[in-house]
């Protein structure tokens, strides 16, 4: 308060008076030193902590994508199986094809139809252009070179097309 | 409180990270990925796309498909370097009124702050929702050679993509502070950064917390991008005249061969040689023709040697040649190097820096994002989240205890932020052991006698019990300071122990990555011998299990159960210090099938008028089960 230190002062005081606010106010300093040791302290540990914790979490989320994934490829080996059996015969592929496209499906991964759809940068990668004569192929998916593949509604692999290109005859 | 993006706006890729805890994190873009290529493009229906979607349509529209703007953002358009890239460029430049470059796109001439501002308004559109609010300030990183008309540009491509430009950051600045190389004093550090196009070294010298840029060089057409293309190159070459087909004519051949190309050059940064299968390739008139090629690393490394050859010239350049042309620095004079850029992962280009400077380079951090993290963390400290008492470290290496056989048992484990409190609770290994020693342990060995020891001392007082009793609880405490408390206590007695050390972290960072590759090396060996000691152990509690369920019902038990019993742990002792291990296993197994039949007997024994009872008894186990 500054104002009682301005009436302390006008007044006369004792030493005695003085030596013992001296005395306070290096207690209650050393009582805010303490203070703020141990909320500096608990601050860092704090922060220790979230990051020790997401580091943590980071991990597991690792082995968790790591081992979540082998119900999937257990169920993919049965595609091996069925192509090794292909090989002995030399036949069955569509089948094995089906086979896996069912696995696939119940994952939620289903194909992209793309041929004769407009390009969308979204669902496509364009990989070659082809001249077309007819104005309404402008721009259009010609020719699906590599299927494109949806997890659930999000792109897991962008379909690989020619795309057509009208070129205006002078 | 509004965060601050950390952006790296590269020639190829971008990327964008905020501080979130204190600690810089990359934010995904809205495709899910870490970064976004550099790319904007003007569709036919006159949308604009940016990023991922424009690299993908960029075949069927290349005159409007802008990419590279990063080597014409600030400069004259009568600049040499503008006048080599306008040859190669799929898109038309021209000049502008003032002397710079103009950039058709659709039916618009931009500027390519202009197009800048695109990349930067899609990183910071999928920033904000992924963070959940609005950001308008931002930290751009730029080349370390980009002059004042170059970064004044970089800066107007932010205000147009609607930041506030809070600084402008040399790239290889960032990556300093990444590492927390501010902080240090006096250090001189080489950043050798081989990007996806351009290969950049900068000699920084860090003093009294600001970081200077000494010397830059390198060469803005040597990138990655060259890697892959020679190995293309290779690889169509080889199908060439295996199979007689010129794969570079048939665009789906090529794309897939150029993933495959990408896929394979990745594997061989972990291992030494690697397949590159490619099924139904390409097809003539004798039919389908698949792509099978091996691969080592050796012979990737044959053919990209000189590019690799020709960056460890120019970073020797830049940092001996004396002023302008470089720092004039000894390479013995610098304490640090860090790697940034993908095709830093490569095993050679690691061996090749480290040779030159005789040093181990930084690069824990992941090099492609290292820029966009150093962006972020300048980020933080302009918004003040970074306080130099809330700048934690890590322990360098575990810190843990030896246990039953020698055994290293890691109570923190390395990497692990400080300060941290870590406790667990351990055993006596004999009857009526009174004391316990504690030897505090260092490293990564699995073998405690490997690792350095720290401090020990002897927890005694422990009340006579059995073995496996006891419980003593030993905890670890690191303080900011990095000082180490270990403190055991008896749980029964309350009687604790306790030593301080003051230099658990104290160790210069040769002797950390020497005790790191120390354990590295010994990783298989180590493992072993601890495998051998934990059946050792298990061999041990078993036969004092065995030997203690005997004594307690052994009257219960037939006699020929009970000497069949008894020999089978005669064999095991015989056996158990031995070196035999798979031997100790198999007895060990075979000791612990028949001591099941200690329990067959007595309940047998007990079976009918208590029948009631057992079903109550499990009824009860369950209950606890559930609760655990």
């Amino acid at each position: 308060m500054p104002d009682e230190e301005i009436e302390l002062e006008e007044e006369v005081i004792e030493e005695e008076g003085l030596k013992d606010k001296l005395k306070k106010m290096r207690e209650d300093l050393n009582v805010c030193r303490k203070e703020k040791e141990e909320y500096l302290a608990g601050w860092q540990r704090a922060k220790a902590d979230f990051i020790n914790a997401r580091k943590e979490e980071e991990r597991n989320r690792e082995i968790f994508v790591k081992f979540a994934q082998a119900s999937i490829l257990l169920e993919f080996l049965q595609i091996i199986d069925s192509l090794e059996m292909a090989m002995k015969h030399d036949d069955g592929i569509k089948q094995i094809y089906l086979q896996a496209k069912e696995i696939l499906k119940q994952h939620g991964v289903t194909q992209i139809e793309s041929e004769g759809k407009k390009f969308d940068p979204a669902l496509h990668e364009a990989i070659e252009k082809a001249e077309v004569n007819e104005e309404e192929k402008d721009n259009m998916v010609v020719e699906d070179l590599q299927k494109g593949w949806l997890i659930f509604e999000k792109v897991l692999r962008p379909a690989k097309v020619k795309v057509g290109i009208f070129k205006i005859k002078s | 409180m509004p965060k601050i993006l950390g952006i790296d706006l590269g020639t190829t890729n971008s990327a964008a990270a905020v501080i979130e805890g204190g600690e810089p994190k990359i934010l995904e873009n809205e495709e899910g990925v870490r970064t976004t290529p550099s790319m904007v493009a003007i569709s036919k229906a006159g949308d604009r796309v940016t990023g991922l979607l424009a690299k993908r349509q960029a075949v069927t529209n290349p005159e409007n498909t802008i990419f590279s703007v990063k080597r014409l953002i600030g400069r004259k358009f009568t600049d040499p370097e503008v006048g080599r890239d306008k040859k190669w460029l799929s898109y038309k430049i021209q000049a502008s009124a003032n002397g710079g470059v103009e950039i058709k796109i659709g039916d618009k001439w931009l500027r390519p702050e202009e197009i800048s501002a695109m990349i930067l308004q899609k990183l910071k559109r999928d920033a904000e929702a992924k963070l959940g609010g609005k950001i308008d300030e931002a930290v751009i990183t730029v080349p370390a050679y980009f002059d004042d008309s170059q970064r004044a540009a970089t800066k107007a491509a932010g205000e147009i993509a609607g930041f506030n430009v809070k600084r402008i950051l040399p790239e290889p600045t960032a990556a300093a502070l990444a590492y927390g190389l501010n902080k240090k004093k006096d250090e001189k550090i080489v950043v050798y950064d081989f990007g996806g196009g351009t290969f950049d070294v900068s000699v920084l010298e860090v003093s009294s917390d600001t970081v200077e840029v000494r010397a830059i060089g390198g060469d803005t057409h040597l990138g990655g991008d060259d890697l892959d293309q020679i190995l293309i190159n290779y690889l169509v070459g080889e199908f060439k005249r295996t199979d007689g087909i010129d794969l570079s004519k048939d665009a789906l051949a090529l794309q897939r061969l150029k993933e495959a190309t990408e896929k394979a050059k990745h594997e061989l940064s972990t291992t030494l040689e690697t397949e590159i299968n490619i099924p139904f390739i390409t097809a003539d008139a004798s039919g389908p023709r698949h792509f099978l090629i091996k691969l080592a690393r050796a012979k990737f490394e044959d053919l990209v040697r000189d590019l690799v050859t020709k960056s460890i010239a120019l970073t020797r350049e830049t940092v001996t040649l004396s002023s302008p042309k470089g720092a004039g620095f000894k390479l013995s004079e610098i304490d640090e190097i860090i790697l940034v850029g993908g095709q830093t992962r490569m095993p050679m280009i690691q061996e090749e820096v480290k040779k030159l400077f005789g040093k181990e380079p930084n690069r824990s951090i992941n090099p492609d994002e290292v820029v966009a993290l150093g962006a972020a963390v300048q980020a933080g400290i302009l918004q003040g989240d970074v306080k130099d008492v809330l700048l934690l470290d890590v322990t360098p290496l575990s810190l843990g205890i030896e246990t039953l056989g020698g055994v290293f048992t890691k109570i923190i484990e390395k990497n692990t932020t400080i300060p941290v409190s870590k406790s667990q609770v351990f055993s006596t290994a004999a009857d009526n052991q009174t004391s316990v020693e504690v030897n505090v342990l260092q490293g990564e060995r699995e073998i405690a006698q490997y690792n350095k020891t720290l401090g020990r001392f002897v927890l005694d007082g422990i009340a006579p019990a059995p073995r496996g009793m006891p419980q003593v609880e030993v905890s670890f405490d690191v303080d900011a300071n990095g000082i180490l408390n270990v403190k055991a206590r008896d749980k029964a007695t309350n009687k604790e122990q306790s030593v301080r050390i003051e230099a658990s972290t104290g160790l210069s960072k040769d002797d950390i990555e020497k005790m790191r590759q120390d354990a590295e090396a010994h990783r298989a060996e180590d493992h072993k011998k601890r495998e051998a000691v934990e059946i050792k152990n298990q061999a041990d509690a078993l036969i004092y299990t065995s030997e203690k369920a005997l004594r307690d019902g052994g009257d219960k038990v037939p006699a020929d159960v009970k000497s069949e019993i008894e020999n089978k742990i005669a064999e095991l002792k015989k056996i158990k210090d031995g070196e035999s291990i798979e031997e100790i296993k198999n007895k060990t197994e075979e000791l612990s099938r028949l001591i099941s039949k200690i329990g067959e007997a007595l309940y047998k024994k007990d079976a009918g008028g208590r029948e009631a009872e057992y079903e109550d008894v499990n009824k009860e186990e369950k209950k606890d089960d559930n609760k655990s």
